[in-house]
């Protein structure tokens, strides 16, 4: 089914909330997916895969730190829905690297360990390019993915795409002339098809954040009366 | 520029008028600038009032086609509430001119608004009421070949009234994205107010083809001035809300350019002959529009007592102060500070903007941002930086103490049955576990707290990946820096916070008048009234009708 990308952005924002994720990450959650998925990447897929994964994890421990020069988890496997807007912190601030340190260190690979879908973290970076005007490359297993103000694009194993995790995930601002990729996805700003699957997911986790109406919730919360005969 | 800080209190928001940087009036100039036609394309109504009609407008480079879809509704199925699933007339805009299969796909879809499934062909999805008491006066009067009776027009005002009006990507819509370089929508809420222009004249049109069928013989047409007494009506609750809190950007976009256009006209050292003159008529007029405003609001009809007080002070210092002085309009603004209501300084703003279109109206065209602009963090900012930041511009919810139950008396939250923003009593009310991050004052104030604990030269990016649920109030707070008109300087969970100040402010933006508070939560407005129709526009003035005339 079709839908708008303001209604992917919503319903994924609501379900990272549903899912016991923070606002503040849920909103930047919502307009990573969107600005994957105006490209036809399957993000929703993937974010509706993940939810589940973390649905019994306390947020707590889904949080990232930087231990010997790497990020990662405290515990196990490190979320996009985490890794995601620290890299964006990062790609806005103009340098990569260790955002757990003192400084933001300019001009380094950053290495994250372990991480989930990491074609969600792209969205992250693809939507701080898109601020920043900086290009930025993530490479994960046998893939390179590069995120620019116009979009985005990939050179190596387009499979490696729909990784559900990767053992090492590496990222790095680039000069503009070093990019290299064999397909070039921009951003249409049309929507996409989404699996109604993957879609009754979202809405399920979205469901969480609604309160359950009363008659008198009904009357009370909106204040209108229940006739317009007047 | 008025400071943030006396601009941004809620209760003065609460006040707002329209003015001429107001989304309706900017639509109809911009459309008559840029030689816009309008026609009834298809009128395929029954004598039971129930078919479907299309209205289109032409403009340079696209047409749009509202299809209106009229049902004959029981009363008792009539509510004003957006829970409704039954209305009197359902519409959509439509993009370009529409075939059969898309009139019979809509057909389909457009009665059920929110059930239904629109597409990217479809602009904006919205329904309407008739009101009782003057729908069916129009018909029986035009039915027995008499013009209905204007001081009812004048107690309500419209023939029907919308109850929502949804754009921008909602149930499958076209996103903005998508329209947003055309030069007709370049600009906040300009494809709304075109469909609700175009559904005023379907609502005008509908009660003269019910009069026809009622009696052929006798019927007669609404006359051209009685017509343009009506407007369309709103009916407006809590849904619209939360939507100044979460588009800051937005929000300091719009009272920026009204704060501009007040500081231009404040700088002028001559008051102009032509424009004091013209600010005399306004005043006269809109004499006429606050007699004519009907409440039973007592808040609001208070307001309104107090309004005709401040016209009556506003004669007498207009008929004492010289229009030769130096920075007339200055002193007529700083004056009012002093000497009238908060409801009439916000009206006195709007009008002393009113005879200044040559100086002010190119802010008109500039009341969009690119919301993106603003939502990144800049992660290599120090935390004592962002401490400082903090008690700059947010010292006003740094004094609040959120320990004491009344300022956190509410709560808001989405409503499972009808995905609406809804407002709790935290202390009665469930749900508090599912709250809306609208508390932007209590949440800063956290924020700060928890600033203060780390090293002030540390970065806050690592400061944000030990903390993540600090991410909101990081990004608002930067985003205040660089726009300050963004923020409300209220407390959104407060005992004492009334919602309808919200929803006035920004129904004032869109145009909106005849303010008329059904409670402390839900408010019924007129757009439109005493516009020119479509079919009429051709010869007649674009924006010169937002003040009654005389």
């Amino acid at each position: 089914m079709r839908f708008s990308l303001n209604q992917i952005e919503h319903n994924t924002r609501k379900a990272v909330r549903g899912a016991g994720v923070d606002w503040g990450l849920a909103e930047e959650a919502g307009r990573a997916v969107r600005w994957l998925e105006s490209i036809d990447l399957p993000s929703v897929h993937q974010l509706a895969q993940h939810l589940k994964n973390i649905e019994n994890v306390e947020e707590a421990q889904l949080r990232i730190e930087q231990r010997n020069g790497h990020w990662c988890a405290l515990e196990g496997t490190a979320s996009p829905l985490l890794v995601g807007p620290s890299l964006a912190d990062c790609v806005n601030a103009g340098s990569l690297g260790a955002a757990g340190n003192h400084e933001i260190y300019p001009d380094r690979i950053l290495r994250i360990n372990n991480v989930a879908y990491p074609l969600l973290c792209a969205g992250y970076t693809g939507v701080a390019s898109a601020q920043s005007g900086r290009w930025v490359r993530l490479v994960w297993d046998d893939i390179k993915v590069y995120c620019c103000p116009e979009g985005m694009g990939f050179s190596g194993n387009r499979g490696d795409l729909e990784a559900t995790s990767t053992a090492v995930l590496e990222v790095q601002i680039l000069e503009p002339d070093e990019l290299l990729m064999d397909m070039f996805w921009e951003s249409s700003g049309d929507p996409c098809s989404v699996g109604m699957q993957d879609w009754k997911v979202l809405e399920q986790y979205a469901h969480r954040t609604y309160v359950e109406a009363t008659e008198a919730s009904r009357l009370a919360g909106a204040g209108a009366g229940l006739s317009d005969n007047d | 520029m008025r400071p943030p800080q006396k601009v941004m209190r809620l209760e003065r928001m609460g006040c707002f008028h329209q003015s001429r940087l107001s989304f309706m009036r900017g639509l109809l100039r911009q459309l008559k600038r840029d030689g816009w036609e309008f026609k009834r394309a298809n009128w395929e109504i029954d004598t039971k009032g129930v078919g479907v009609a299309v209205y289109r407008a032409s403009g340079p480079e696209h047409d749009y086609s509202l299809v209106c879809y009229s049902h004959d509704l029981p009363p008792e199925k009539r509510s004003d509430r957006v829970i409704a699933e039954q209305w009197d007339a359902t519409f959509v805009l439509f993009d370009g001119i529409p075939n059969d299969q898309d009139i019979q796909r809509l057909r389909e879809q457009v009665p059920k608004q929110e059930a239904g499934h629109c597409s990217q062909k479809e602009l904006v999805l919205s329904r309407a009421n008739r009101s009782v008491r003057l729908f069916n006066h129009v018909i029986e009067r035009l039915a027995a070949g008499r013009q209905p009776d204007l001081e009812m027009i004048d107690q309500v005002g419209y023939l029907m009234r919308t109850t929502a009006v949804y754009g921008n990507g909602k149930f499958g819509l076209a996103d903005r994205e998508r329209i947003a370089d055309r030069n007709e929508f370049g600009n906040s809420f300009r494809v709304e107010m075109l469909a609700v222009w175009l559904i005023r004249w379907f609502t005008a049109d509908i009660v003269e083809h019910l009069a026809v069928q009622r009696d052929p013989a006798t019927a007669t047409t609404l006359d051209p001035d009685v017509r343009r007494r009506l407007g369309v009506g709103n009916s407006t609750g809590l849904g619209m809300a939360p939507f100044l809190v979460t588009h800051p950007a937005l929000l300091h976009t719009w009272i920026n350019a009204k704060e501009t256009a007040l500081l231009r006209v404040r700088s002028l050292s001559v008051a102009g002959e032509e424009e004091v003159a013209h600010f005399r008529r306004v005043v006269d007029r809109m004499r006429i529009g606050v007699g004519s405003w009907h409440t039973d609001d007592v808040r609001q009809h208070n307001r309104i007592v107090e309004l005709k007080q401040d016209i009556e002070a506003l004669d007498r210092w207009l008929g004492s102060c010289d229009v030769d002085c130096p920075y007339y309009w200055d002193d007529l603004i700083n004056w009012s500070e002093g000497a009238l209501s908060t409801e009439g300084q916000e009206l006195l703003v709007s009008m002393v903007i009113e005879p200044h279109g040559a100086l002010v109206d190119d802010l008109a065209d500039q009341m969009l941002v690119d919301e993106s602009r603003y939502q990144a963090i800049d992660g290599s900012m120090r935390i004592d930086q962002t401490l400082d930041l903090i008690a700059s511009h947010y010292r006003w919810a740094l004094d609040m103490d959120f320990s004491e139950p009344l300022a956190n008396a509410r709560f808001w939250y989405v409503s499972e049955e009808k995905l609406e923003p809804r407002l709790g009593e935290r202390a009665h009310e469930a749900g508090a576990d599912k709250e809306q991050p609208l508390d932007f004052a209590r949440a800063i104030k956290r924020f700060y707290l928890a600033l203060t604990d780390a090293p002030g030269e540390h970065s806050l990016a690592r400061f944000l990946m030990a903390h993540p649920e600090h991410r909101l109030a990081a990004r608002r707070i930067q985003l205040v820096c660089a726009l300050p008109y963004a923020e409300i300087h209220d407390n959104l969970v407060g005992s004492e916070m009334v919602p309808i100040d919200l929803l006035r402010c920004k129904l004032s933006f869109f145009g909106a008048n005849k303010f008329d508070p059904r409670s402390d939560r839900w408010v019924r407005i007129t757009m439109y009234q005493d516009a020119p129709f479509p079919d009429e526009f051709s010869s007649m003035e674009a924006d010169d009708w937002i003040f009654p005339p005389l």
